[in-house]
């Protein structure tokens, strides 16, 4: 076994015990992108001369036994939407193409407290908008169990980072599933933290009351270790929670038993690929063999979560993307006028999507429209919450699958919006609430991995990351096809 | 159902975009359709229930407004993101013409008259406080 392929545990406790040494895990994650890359187009920005150097410190701590903590020396890859100081921030988007980071965000900031190793820049959907990776300004990510299938989206370079073995666990922002769909199309574990966890400051704003930071791993020991070293209050995030009780990963326990596992009714709907279907159900089964409790719940208004997202979130998008104005940084283009500067720069520089959002925005944001669009999604937005809080008086977690299908074929939904949002009909509620969910893999369907969602109470990471800590030891996941 | 080239205009105008002929004719029938598919929240009864403005049920917290004193390498790389620039001045747009002067509204208040663009202090923060650059 080469030593990317370690999980993050692994090479963590090898590290600790002189067996091998962060130049070497580096090195190794190097040489798979170098060997790799070129085909998956995970990376946008690779940092070998930075990385080897921070290995190189992180072995002279391990030399001193004076580590830092389970990620000292750990190689991690960043989504390009969060800054770096000093490094490229493109956000995938030919607005920032040219952009140099001015500051770290938090989350970075305490990283290289942790003394992970830094090894990357990520791909992702421009601005975080989209669910298969395709709507990059640069470059398609391929997915790794099929390069004719997309990895989703939009964190989909973190994703395949890890599922590819060229780091050992990233960061990815999650709005309204772009950790867990992208998790789930590639076979790894995704995290989208509770609203307010973790701090979003240097994370660039697609929809603020939505966006969380997240963590990826190759299993959901190494999740929670990334989460324990990101988390926590921020002063710098007005939305920053105070009191919140960290879940290092030694203190989860792998054990079912007892615990009540709610099934939503209407989760599992018309146009759900069966065998994806199978796969989930399947996996439901075996928690109950584990020894928990499986309750029927409902969520009445999941059905309209979709339409809720789809106004509440391009609402927050054109306004967040209104400071791409080409005045203070970024690309100019010269229009004439200032007016005119403003829409050619923005007109030629934003991508499809983020055009669409910013015009669906201003629409439901209008005089006139403001009630029956967005104040309207904003009250059935509390119906989506108190959902959550009724469904939570029966159970601890909630578990559904991730999305109705597996990755699909590049260019399959390019064309029809609508189809492509649909990728996200079970994860945007989460956000909408602000409740965690993991996304664990549970299987195989047509060859490509399935995802299983765990959502949990407000700021309750713990009781997902203990189900599918029980769940991953228990049923390997890679011996289940349908 | 089909919006009209003026109304995609005029959402462009609000977006402050630019748009070629074929993005105005896409978005023509793109725009229409999500809505009429977002539109569905109508049939929901939400005459009882107050919005949910936000991500949060604890209280934000702002911190004071006051400058914060920034070292020279952060000055400086800030300076490097410019688009364009004059020594340590960042070079913007004219917004004040002698025939316009009275029927625009004024959209900067820093600004000096130049000749072929102005030249403003970079006196303000390049960043908010919402975790977003």
């Amino acid at each position: 076994m080469k030593p990317n392929e370690l999980t993050l545990k692994q090479a963590s406790e090898a590290l600790a015990a002189k067996k091998l040494t962060s130049v070497e895990l580096t090195t190794a994650c190097l040489n798979e992108i170098e060997a790799r890359d070129a085909e998956l187009g995970a990376f946008l920005s690779v940092d070998r001369e930075g990385a080897l150097k921070m290995a190189k410190e992180s072995d002279a701590r391990y030399a001193k036994v004076e580590s830092l903590s389970p990620l000292d020396g750990i190689p991690l890859a960043i989504k390009d939407n969060i800054l770096v100081r000093g490094q490229k921030a493109t956000a995938g988007s030919k607005m920032l193409e040219n952009y140099t980071a001015t500051y770290d965000a938090t989350v970075i900031e305490r990283l290289k407290a942790a003394g992970a190793v830094l090894i990357g820049k990520t791909n992702c959907d421009e601005f975080a908008m989209g669910s298969s990776g395709e709507n990059s300004a640069f470059q398609k990510t391929k997915n790794p169990y099929d390069t004719s299938r997309v990895p989703g989206g939009s964190s989909s370079g973190s994703a395949v980072a890890v599922s590819a073995n060229m780091a050992f666990g990233s960061l990815g922002s999650d709005t309204g599933g772009s950790i867990r769909l992208p998790a789930a199309f590639t076979g790894v574990v995704g995290l989208k933290p509770t609203y307010g966890r973790v701090s979003r400051y240097g994370a660039i704003a697609m929809a603020s009351s939505l966006d969380q930071i997240g963590p990826f791993g190759k299993s959901v020991w190494d999740v929670a270790a990334i989460m324990t070293a990101i988390e926590g209050y921020d002063e710098k995030d007005a939305t920053s929670a105070k009191e919140i009780s960290a879940v290092p990963p030694e203190l989860l326990s792998a054990n079912m038993k007892g615990k009540k596992i709610g099934v939503p009714k209407e989760y599992f709907i018309d146009g759900m690929d069966p065998l994806v279907e199978r796969c989930v159900r399947e996996s439901i089964d075996a928690m109950k063999e584990m020894g928990a409790e499986i309750v029927d719940i409902s969520l009445p208004h999941a059905k309209y979560a979709l339409e809720t997202y789809y106004i509440v979130m391009p609402a927050e998008v054109s306004s967040n993307l209104s400071r791409y104005d080409g005045i203070r940084y970024g690309t100019r283009l010269d229009g004439g006028s200032l007016e005119e500067s403003y829409k050619k720069t923005r007109g030629e520089l934003f991508g499809a999507e983020p055009k669409r959002r910013s015009m669906i925005g201003s629409y439901v944001l209008s005089a006139g429209y403001y009630d029956a669009y967005y104040d309207k999604a904003q009250r059935v937005r509390t119906l989506l919450r108190r959902d959550f809080e009724e469904a939570f008086k029966l159970c601890d977690v909630i578990v559904s699958p991730v999305s109705p299908t597996v990755a699909f074929k590049v260019g399959e939904k390019m064309a029809d919006p609508i189809a492509m949002y649909l990728s996200d009909i079970y994860t945007v509620s989460a956000n909408m609430a602000g409740i965690p969910g993991l996304s664990l893999p549970c299987g195989f369907a047509h060859g490509m991995p399935v995802g299983l969602q765990l959502m949990g109470k407000w700021f309750d990471e713990a009781s997902i990351l203990n189900v599918g800590l029980a769940f991953e030891s228990q049923r390997d996941w890679r011996v289940h096809s349908y | 159902m089909e919006f009209t080239r003026q109304e995609v205009l005029n959402l462009a105008n609000l977006s402050r975009l630019s748009l070629t002929e074929e993005e105005i004719v896409r978005y023509q029938s793109e725009i229409p359709s999500i809505l009429e598919y977002v539109g569905k929240l109508s049939e929901v009864d939400t005459s009882s229930v107050a919005p949910m403005t936000g991500g949060v049920s604890h209280a934000v917290e702002l911190r004071d407004d006051e400058a914060v004193a920034q070292s020279e390498e952060s000055r400086r790389a800030i300076i490097n993101e410019f688009p364009e620039s004059a020594g340590d001045l960042l070079k913007v747009k004219t917004i004040l013409t002698n025939k316009k002067m009275d029927s625009r509204p004024r959209q900067a208040r820093t600004g000096l008259r130049g000749n072929d663009g102005e030249v403003a202090r970079n006196d303000e923060s390049t960043q908010g406080n919402d975790g977003s650059v």
